[in-house]
């Protein structure tokens, strides 16, 4: 490894390690964000009834839908502390890649909020009465779909840094700017489930959502470094 | 022609809020011309449709509004990019003088398009690839403005907005070709605003007229704004008080 | 001619409604453009 490679990488475990670090601490964000998600999909029968077939046929939709509305609030908490205790500005002088420091927090995020909200996702399987095999998909489809969400979310939450939140900064404003966004993801993944449910391969769905999340994984670090940047000027 | 001109002007703004003012008139006095001919072209010339009989003629503002909905954003977003790279204050301000009438035409897309679709498709609104990516194309705008509001800084607000610019045209794409995956999924959806009539050379035409009648106005119109814009911020700067009490 | 088509009102309507849309942008920008004029001229007479 070049001196610049191994600075990337010791700068995202360093990233990775603080922010799970943290999380760890304050645990309530996760369990907040699986109980908005759990609820959020549990009012859904009650608005449009019990019926199975009905609940089955909007299933990938709605839960995949609560899924991304879930990863919305944790959002604000991911640069907004930091950034509030200089820290971010220390840590964007430090003369380590921030864009690596990004990536880093942006998988720690998706570690410490993602990945629960998938676990917890087979529960709505149930709820919604999927079969086994949907099921797995929606799992399938969830992992890297909300590390993208939170790849790109990690974008929005930056350029929103130092909005005033009563010129309509804070979380509506970031749902109002990553939804659109997450539009590609939300089809691939609840349309993975979907074809899965009708006996169809979700094999071309997943696949996309992995060129997605890789392209994320390249191009939204860098372009968080630059809002970062713009925040701290 | 004019692509020079803002590439010179561009560094200044005093030197565009002169240009940009002498300018507009005339894009103004074009965008009418224009309009005026591509409806009497598009009314008075072009015949009625085979199987759509008269209702067809709303394509002739729902397509170039649809049109420079696109077509802003992407200048916007090169704007953003002018401004990002080479930090010249003018091109931020041009984000946001393009910003609300790209928005607006998103706005006359879909009402159109959705008045369109009752008499032909029976239903105000249709999940079909176009109306859907327009719809969404909306909330891109509104998300730029939301964003360069939520600023108070204005250097931080024309900074963000013009990433977000960016990072929005990236998606334009992406977010169309996702949508129209999804709507060949659907049978049931896949009825498409644009299954239109065959375009007679006359219909074409006033079309274009149109169009062209639009990026007039569009010229005419993000120029007033800018001027308004420049004038919010260096209103009291001693050039402009010049202007403004000549 | 189109007016009297069986269809004439959906385009009408269509029509109406880009003027309107049109209009308020106008309406709206020389609202705001009147608003920065008279701040120019407020911080003139002031300083």
């Amino acid at each position: 490894m070049t001196t610049a490679e191994r600075g990337v990488w010791s700068a995202l475990r360093w990233a990775v390690a603080r922010d799970l670090t943290l999380a760890a601490r304050s645990p309530a964000a996760a369990v907040l964000a699986i109980g908005f998600f759990l609820l959020a999909a549990a009012i859904f029968p009650l608005g449009v009834g019990p019926e199975p077939e009905q609940l089955k046929r909007i299933a990938p939709g709605v839960i995949w839908a609560c899924a991304a509305l879930a990863m919305l609030a944790p959002l604000t908490r991911l640069y907004e502390p930091d950034y509030a205790a200089g820290v971010l500005e220390q840590l964007a002088l430090s003369g380590r890649p921030l864009a690596a420091l990004v990536g880093g927090k942006a998988i720690a995020h998706w570690l410490a909020i993602g990945v629960p909200i998938t676990v917890a996702a087979p529960l709505t399987g149930l709820w919604f009465g999927l079969d086994t095999a949907a099921v797995l998909v929606l799992v399938a489809t969830l992992a890297p779909g909300l590390a993208t969400l939170t790849l790109l979310g990690g974008l929005c939450a930056a350029l929103t840094l130092g909005a005033d939140a009563g010129r309509g900064g804070g979380t509506p404003l970031i749902a109002l700017l990553l939804l659109p966004l997450a539009v590609p993801v939300l089809i691939l993944g609840a349309g993975a489930v979907d074809a899965t449910e009708n006996g169809l391969s979700p094999a071309p769905h997943l696949a996309l959502l992995t060129a997605f999340l890789l392209v994320s994984l390249v191009v939204a670090p860098v372009a968080t470094a630059a809002a970062v940047k713009i925040a701290l000027e | 022609m004019t692509r020079r001109i803002n590439w010179f002007f561009l560094a200044s703004p005093a030197s565009f809020f002169a240009v940009a003012g002498r300018l507009t008139p005339w894009f103004a006095g074009a965008s009418v011309l224009l309009l005026a001919a591509g409806l009497y072209v598009g009314f008075g010339i072009a015949p009625d449709d085979y199987q759509q009989g008269s209702v067809y003629r709303i394509i002739y503002i729902h397509v170039p509004a649809a049109w420079m909905s696109m077509f802003i954003y992407l200048l916007m977003a090169g704007y953003g990019v002018l401004a990002l790279t080479f930090n010249t204050r003018l091109s931020a301000m041009m984000v946001l003088a393009l910003a609300p009438t790209g928005a607006w035409f998103t706005v006359i897309a879909l009402i159109t398009g959705s008045i369109w679709g009752r008499p032909t498709w029976g239903t105000y609104w249709v999940w079909d690839a176009r109306l859907t990516s327009e719809l969404f194309l909306l909330f891109l705008y509104l998300g730029v403005l939301a964003l360069h509001h939520a600023h108070a800084d204005p250097k931080r607000a024309d900074r963000a907005a013009a990433l977000l610019a960016i990072v929005g045209a990236i998606n334009v794409p992406i977010i169309y070709f996702s949508v129209k995956w999804w709507n060949t999924l659907h049978q049931g959806a896949s009825i498409s605003l644009t299954a239109a009539p065959k375009m007679a050379m006359t219909m074409l035409t006033a079309m274009l007229l149109v169009a062209l009648a639009a990026w007039c106005y569009t010229f005419a119109v993000s120029f007033t704004r800018v001027r308004t814009i420049i004038l919010e911020r260096e209103g009291r700067s001693d050039w402009l008080q010049k202007k403004v009490s000549a | 001619m189109w007016i009297m088509s069986a269809h004439g009102w959906f385009v009408t309507a269509a029509y109406a409604a880009t003027a309107l849309c049109i209009g308020l942008e106008l309406w709206l920008l020389q609202r705001r453009l009147r608003r920065a004029r008279t701040a120019a001229a407020a911080s003139r007479d002031g300083a």
